[in-house]
Parts: C-alpha cells; sequence; structure tokens
C-alpha cells in the first residue's frame, strides 16, 4: 500500500495499454520516418509545456488516416491521437505537450492502406512535469 | 441528474486569407487545467485527474477532426492544425468532453473578405 502510493507520488505507475508503446517496442518496430518530421525542443526546462510541431507527407497516392503522439516514457505514454475522417495527404499539427522525464517522442501515422510511418525525436527534460504542484 | 455542461473559455481563431478554397491555419486553445491525477497540493492531496478526453471539430456538419487527449496534453490545450476552406463558407464547431462525461461547444461563423 505505502509503496503503490510511493510509486504513484513518483509517477512511474504505468496505465494497463491494450498497445504496446515501450520505446524498445516502438524501436523494434522499424517504421519508415519518410515524409515525418517532428519540431521538438532538444532541451526542456519547463516540462509541462513543451512545444512540438509536426509535420506529414504521405507517400505518393496515399493518404493520412490518423496519428498518434507517444511519450513512452510518461505514466500514460499516449499523448495525442488524432482522427482525420477525411484522410489528408498532408498534414501539420502544432501543439503543447507533458513529459515525465528524458525520452523519445514518437510520431506514428497510420495511412488509409494500414501501412505506418513512424519517427522519433529525443529530448532532454530536466525537470519533470509530475513534481509540479504549481 | 448530475450536470453534464461543461463550459471553459475558447480562443478560436483563424490564420490567413479568409477566401474560398484558401489554406488556412485553425487555432484552437482551451481553457482547461488537464489535471494529470499524479499531482499533490501543497497540504499533501492527490488533485483528482481531471482532463478533456475527446475534441471533435465539424465543418458544415461534416466531422474533419477527432482528437483523443491524454493526460501528456499541457494546461490549456492548444493545438493548430490546416483547413481548406469550403467554397461557400459556413460554420465551424467545435466541441469537447471531459473524462467525466461532461461535454460543451463553441462555434465560428467563417467569413469571408
Amino acid at each position: 500500500m505505502q509503496l503503490a502510493a510511493i510509486s504513484a507520488s513518483l509517477c512511474v505507475t504505468k496505465s494497463a495499454q491494450a498497445e504496446d508503446l515501450t520505446q524498445a517496442h516502438l524501436k523494434s518496430r522499424g517504421l519508415s520516418e519518410q515524409g515525418m518530421t517532428i519540431d521538438l525542443p532538444p532541451l526542456s526546462d519547463n516540462s509541462n509545456a513543451i512545444p512540438l510541431q509536426l509535420a506529414i507527407q504521405a507517400p505518393p497516392g496515399r493518404r493520412i488516416q490518423s496519428f498518434d503522439i507517444v511519450a513512452p516514457e510518461n505514466p500514460n505514454p499516449l499523448i495525442l491521437r488524432l482522427k482525420l475522417p477525411q484522410p489528408q495527404a498532408r498534414y501539420r499539427l502544432s501543439t503543447r505537450i507533458r513529459l515525465a522525464m528524458t525520452q523519445e517522442v514518437w510520431v506514428i501515422a497510420t495511412l488509409d492502406d494500414g501501412q505506418q510511418l513512424g519517427k522519433a525525436a529525443p529530448i532532454i527534460v530536466t525537470a519533470t512535469a509530475c513534481f509540479d504542484e504549481t | 441528474m448530475a450536470n453534464t455542461s461543461l463550459q471553459i473559455p475558447v480562443r478560436l481563431t483563424l490564420a490567413g486569407p479568409m477566401r474560398a478554397h484558401s489554406d488556412v491555419e485553425v487555432r484552437l486553445m482551451l481553457g482547461h487545467d488537464m489535471e494529470t491525477g499524479f499531482r499533490h497540493d501543497s497540504s499533501g492531496v492527490r488533485v483528482p485527474k481531471n482532463i478533456l478526453e475527446t475534441l471533435t471539430v465539424k465543418l458544415n456538419q461534416t466531422l474533419i477532426f477527432e482528437a483523443t487527449l491524454g493526460t501528456g496534453m499541457s494546461a490549456n490545450p492548444m493545438l493548430f492544425f490546416p483547413l481548406t476552406l469550403p467554397p461557400e463558407g459556413g460554420t465551424l464547431v467545435v466541441t469537447w468532453m471531459d473524462d467525466q462525461g461532461r461535454s460543451g461547444s463553441t462555434r465560428k461563423l467563417l467569413v469571408y473578405e
């Protein structure tokens, strides 16, 4: 009980996820990063609002159906899942995310033929979002 | 009966030339704390999780954007995304729902130059 409380306060509890969103698994999938760019600062002092911009250009003839922003080391790795009811050949998104620790942030796009693209951007986090009490 | 309405401040603007067929950027910002449920207040009490979970954008009743937000989104979630303006103009409707099932929406009329 006490241990559970401590690990929760350290922000390391993982919620049950149907998908395997660990760094090792994402890396082992060997997804193509063709046409993807992620703009993320290399170092962050304020991990509560890190600007992230992404741009995806689908391969010729293909369209983007959905994409995920995944932070494998966050307690809840799935940051954002975006579905495009009208698939697009290219898409871009600017947002702000929270990170628990130094890690690689992944963007995984699903095309209309089911193929997936994935790219990671490394970031050093000097202060975790989880201890902030403001 | 629980309160199922959630009114939050929203900033919804369009950047770019306001003409038929032009590509603009939708700039959406929602005023919400996005409490992760991992935080403790100054007296050590855990702050309960309270986040916006789903966000949809409709253009003239057609769904164009459907997002599921996690605790990894920052407070006051901000989303900038592209949109091609329809020839006939119309209305943009943003709808949100939090993890307790409360929802709200805002609309913006597309006014062409």
